[in-house]
This record gives C-alpha cells, sequence and structure tokens, in this order.
C-alpha cells in the first residue's frame, strides 16, 4: 500500500484528530528550532495514524547538533538559499519562493543536485502570492527536472484551515507541468524514508 | 424485426464526467444553500482558470447536504484537474476541503456518501 504524507507544524496536532483525514497515513510533525532549549527531545505522541518528527531550523548553526532526523530550513534571501544548499547537514530546503526577486537559480539546482537535496514547496505560498508563486514554480520545476533534484509539495499547515487535501496538492503540481510518474513517486513517503537512511 | 439488444456504454465513455464528493470542514458552510455553493465554486473556477474553461468545465452541483457539509459536483473529465487545483483557492471561504473521492459514475459516489 502507498504511503502518503504531508508535513505540518506541531501546533496542528492540538486541535485535529489526524486519523479523520484519511487519505494521509504518515504525517511528519515539524519542531521549529530556535534555541539551545529547542534541541532537547520532546517525544511526539504515539497515536495513529503514524507521526514523524522533522527539524525546522530557524537558525542553519543549530544544523550540527541534530544527530539524527530529518532537517528543513527555509532561506529568505538567495544567499540563505546558497548556504543550505551546501550544508551537509541540512536535507530538505522549504519554500524556495520569494516574494521579491527569485531566490532560486540554475547553479541552486546544480548544488542540490550534487547534495542530493529535497526541494520543498509550501502549498500555502500559493494561497499568499498566487501570480509570483506559480511564475517562480514553473520556472525553478524545469530547474530541479533538468537537473533531477527531488521535490515535494506540502502544506506546512498550523490549523485545518490551512491543510490542503492532497488529491488537491497532486492536481496542482500536475498543473504546474510535472507528469503523472513524477507525482507517483514524489507523493509517496518513500521519498522522505531514503532520504534519512 | 427482431429486437435489437443494444449494449450497455460503459461508465468511464458517458460524456467524459467525474463526479467529485467533497467535504467541508468549515461551519460556513452549513449555512450555505446549493445557488450559493455554486457561486463560489465558478467563480473560484473563473479566477484560477478563466472564462473559457469554465464554460466548457461544466460545474453543476448534483447534490448539497450543509449539514453534513457533504457536497456532490460533477465536471467534465477533461478539466477535473483544474478544478481540484482551483480548490486551493477557495479554503479561506470553505475551511479545509477534503476530496473524499472521485468516481465516473454517480451511483457508484452515492454508495460511498451513505
Amino acid at each position: 500500500m502507498k504511503k502518503y504524507f504531508d508535513i505540518v507544524f506541531d501546533g496542528f496536532l492540538k486541535e485535529q484528530q489526524l486519523d479523520k483525514i484519511s487519505s494521509i497515513n504518515c504525517w511528519y510533525v515539524v519542531k521549529s528550532i530556535k534555541k539551545k532549549e529547542d534541541l532537547i527531545s520532546s517525544n511526539l505522541p504515539s497515536i495513529k495514524p503514524e507521526l514523524k518528527k522533522l527539524y525546522f531550523l530557524e537558525d542553519l548553526s543549530f544544523a550540527t547538533q541534530i544527530k539524527n532526523g530529518l532537517i528543513v530550513a527555509r532561506g529568505r534571501t538567495a544567499d540563505e538559499v546558497s548556504r543550505i544548499l551546501a550544508s551537509k547537514q541540512i536535507d530538505i530546503l522549504a519554500n524556495p519562493i520569494s516574494s521579491d526577486k527569485p531566490i532560486f537559480d540554475e547553479e541552486c539546482a546544480r548544488v542540490a543536485s550534487e547534495g542530493k537535496k529535497i526541494i520543498a514547496f509550501d502549498m500555502n505560498e500559493f494561497r499568499r502570492q498566487p501570480y509570483k508563486a506559480i511564475k517562480q514554480a514553473k520556472f525553478i520545476i524545469t530547474l530541479l527536472k533538468k537537473h533531477r533534484v527531488d521535490m515535494i509539495f506540502c502544506s506546512f499547515a498550523d490549523g485545518l484551515s490551512k491543510l490542503v487535501d492532497l488529491q488537491i496538492r497532486k492536481s496542482f503540481a500536475k498543473e504546474l507541468g510535472l507528469e503523472e510518474s513524477i507525482i507517483e513517486r514524489i507523493f509517496d513517503e518513500g521519498i522522505l524514508c531514503q532520504k534519512k537512511e | 424485426m427482431p429486437k435489437k439488444r443494444i449494449n450497455v456504454i460503459r461508465p468511464t465513455l458517458r460524456q467524459g464526467k467525474r463526479y467529485v464528493l467533497l467535504r467541508f470542514s468549515q461551519e460556513k458552510s452549513k449555512v450555505l444553500d446549493q445557488r450559493s455553493l455554486y457561486t463560489m465554486l465558478s467563480n473560484n473556477f473563473q479566477y484560477a482558470q478563466g472564462i473559457f474553461s469554465l464554460s466548457e468545465a461544466g460545474i453543476t452541483i448534483m447534490s448539497f447536504e450543509p449539514s453534513k457539509c457533504l457536497a456532490i459536483v460533477r465536471i467534465s473529465d477533461d478539466y477535473l484537474d483544474k478544478f481540484l487545483s482551483s480548490l486551493l483557492f477557495l479554503s479561506t471561504d470553505l475551511g479545509y476541503i477534503l476530496v473524499e473521492s472521485v468516481k465516473p459514475t454517480l451511483k457508484s459516489l452515492q454508495a460511498l456518501e451513505k
């Protein structure tokens, strides 16, 4: 059976009953790391469907202190994006779309390919600034396809209204020009499992 | 003249329509009626895909149960992905939209709804 996944913030767990959302059978819960104290591990509740931890770095210097688990970071400028892609510890670059000038170019795609990084598109970014986000995403996707870089489309939701259904995410990816075979691969949880190994 | 039996047209070939079962999370959907839901869905589709796509997509609300926050929408098969992707922009009005199922016949979807 295929395992579909989504990434949500830990605040999302408090108000939702995840078992009611039957299309997703694996949830990655983001733990934001803003200060040193956040590194102290707090276990996720053992419920069904499965919950897995994902570290979201606000400060890139903490990357070396996380020994196991997937690490995701977001770059707001072209420099930050380059630093994230060059870092060996960080696995996922979140939201390569900028509200100003584009921050992701062909060189970034090449470095991401070498470092086997995953580029995560935040679905709520398409709601915030649809025109700019779609335009930049189409450009970035052509670069990612050219350099064979993996990409994922996730909700990064902190509440139910921000959650995007799996079918909607799949159709949106298709509208952005991704082929059926790529879509089947990138929405499967295996893409993140491989990264962990 | 002997009667000629006409073969049944396979559901997947019937005018290329798809039936989508949608569930809304927002309490706001409970005060909507079928007409206002149609206006909301078609306006949103037009915003995302344009007026020419809207005229060809043939969006029809087959049933809407505000108490259960459930709706069945019929759409042309060619525009299914465009319709589903446009739902991304509708969430501010209707909260989390769950696409429960997509089926080629209304009968199979109604069985699911029960």
